[in-house]
């Protein structure tokens, strides 16, 4: 048998243990984002003008810089305050204000599409601001998000790769051990992309059926 | 050490940064752009390599592609440099996205135009040069930045090939002075500074050549 699968089967339980620690944080920060996504697009609605402008700067600051800059910040700066944190906390804590800024903005992005006269209905029907937002801006913002949304969640994933370098035991850091100990680096980091690829195959398909089910017929996304 | 010197001091790298975005954002408009040219074709099999392509650099995470191109192909006798590999690497994968940005593009485009260009006698490609891009191009933009802001965001990572770009001169300088926290603050600043210069670059390139009344959107 060709040794290269060999030393992969050997390492076996060490790559499922980075793969596990992969999904866990995909599924983590995909959650977090969501739910820190919609906070951040409900602060953008407030009828303060301060806070709109603060969830604005905060979307674009972390929009317009590198994930990974955050992350070192987080884990190589902190402990100067005396602040030690894991790389999961870390990277959990960095993922969660990157994605929330993404979900805010698709978010703000379905909003601006929608009829605003509805929203105007809703008001002077005796609404509050926060049962309009709940009943009525939220469920048609959401679907209409749907396709923004599950692209994230894919973003996410691959993303993941990043915490290896915060010293993260992901998959993508056991491929690299995998690596380091027979030098067939062509081959493990082929196969580390091919399972990427197939976990995200797993993304779309699964988001494909999501689409469908909460389609509602009338309503164009 | 001051904070305004730790600017100055990563500002040199910067140049890197800059350099490695342009030449990506140039190699990743040269893929998306013939991709979305061979897609016009409508050939089977360029259809199928076009969808083949999009689905796996859209897939593998950058950092991945990077360490297979860095140092998987040496491994198979192919040895490229850090920058090539950087630039080769963002290409690839922000090309794949370019070419659905423009595909869409192309297909906002009024089909009776092409229609009229083709009954005035004008061949395909220069349907293609004279009707279809320029309109394209334009209509492009907003795809386009997001983009070209991805790139500049995936950058920091050809620290890990030896590329001395703004996050190789932070982690050297935080190893010798050992304040971490300022550093990374100043690395997030800059990024944020030359974000903001290519967006507004790119937005008084796009007032400059618009239509009025050809929506840019």
């Amino acid at each position: 048998m060709d040794a290269f699968i060999q030393d992969l089967i050997a390492y076996w339980p060490q790559i499922l243990a980075g793969l596990k620690n992969t999904v866990v944080l995909m599924v983590i920060m995909s959650v977090t984002g969501l739910m820190g996504g919609v906070g951040v697009f409900y602060l953008t609605l407030s009828s303060h003008k301060a806070v709109r402008r603060w969830m604005d700067g905060f979307i674009s600051f972390f929009i317009g810089t590198p994930l990974i800059v955050h992350l070192f910040l987080m884990y190589y700066g902190l402990p100067e305050l005396g602040i030690r944190l894991s790389a999961f906390t870390v990277a959990v804590i960095g993922f969660t204000l990157n994605v929330s800024a993404y979900n805010a903005r698709y978010l703000a992005t379905a909003y601006n599409g929608l009829d605003k006269t509805e929203l105007e209905a809703a008001r002077s029907q005796g609404f509050t601001r926060r049962e309009t937002f709940r009943l009525i801006i939220m469920p048609q913002v959401m679907r209409m998000s749907v396709p923004s949304l599950t692209n994230q969640a894919i973003q996410n994933l691959k993303d993941t790769s990043v915490a290896f370098l915060i010293q993260y035991h992901d998959f993508f850091a056991q491929m690299q051990e995998v690596a380091s100990t027979n030098f067939q680096f062509f081959k493990a980091y082929v196969t580390a992309g091919a399972v990427y690829l197939a976990l995200i195959s797993i993304i779309v398909l699964a988001a494909r059926r999501l689409e469908k089910r909460i389609a509602l017929p009338g309503l164009a996304t | 050490m001051t904070f305004g010197n730790i600017l100055i001091i990563l500002a040199e790298g910067a140049g890197y940064t800059v350099l490695v975005t342009l030449a990506s954002i140039s190699a990743g408009l040269a893929v998306g752009l013939s991709l979305a040219v061979l897609s016009t074709l409508r050939w089977k099999a360029v259809s199928l390599f076009l969808a083949v392509y999009t689905y796996v650099f859209r897939s593998i995470p950058v950092l991945v592609l990077l360490f297979i191109l860095f140092f998987g192909l040496p491994g198979i006798g192919i040895r490229i440099s850090p920058f090539v590999s950087m630039v080769a690497t963002l290409g690839l994968v922000s090309g794949a996205y370019l070419a659905e940005v423009f595909r869409g593009a192309m297909a906002a485009v009024d089909g009776d135009e092409i229609l009229a260009a083709e009954a005035a006698g004008l061949n395909r490609w220069e349907i293609f040069f004279y009707i279809i891009m320029p309109q394209m191009f334009r209509m492009s933009v907003p795809g386009m930045i997001n983009e070209f802001t991805s790139v500049l965001k995936y950058t920091p990572f050809a620290y890990t090939v030896g590329i001395p770009e703004i996050m190789k001169e932070a982690m050297s300088l935080a190893a010798l002075t050992l304040r971490g926290l300022e550093i990374y603050l100043a690395v997030g600043i800059l990024y944020f500074l030359i974000y903001k210069l290519f967006v507004m670059f790119f937005m008084t390139l796009e007032k400059r050549f618009r239509v009025p009344g050809l929506a840019s959107k």
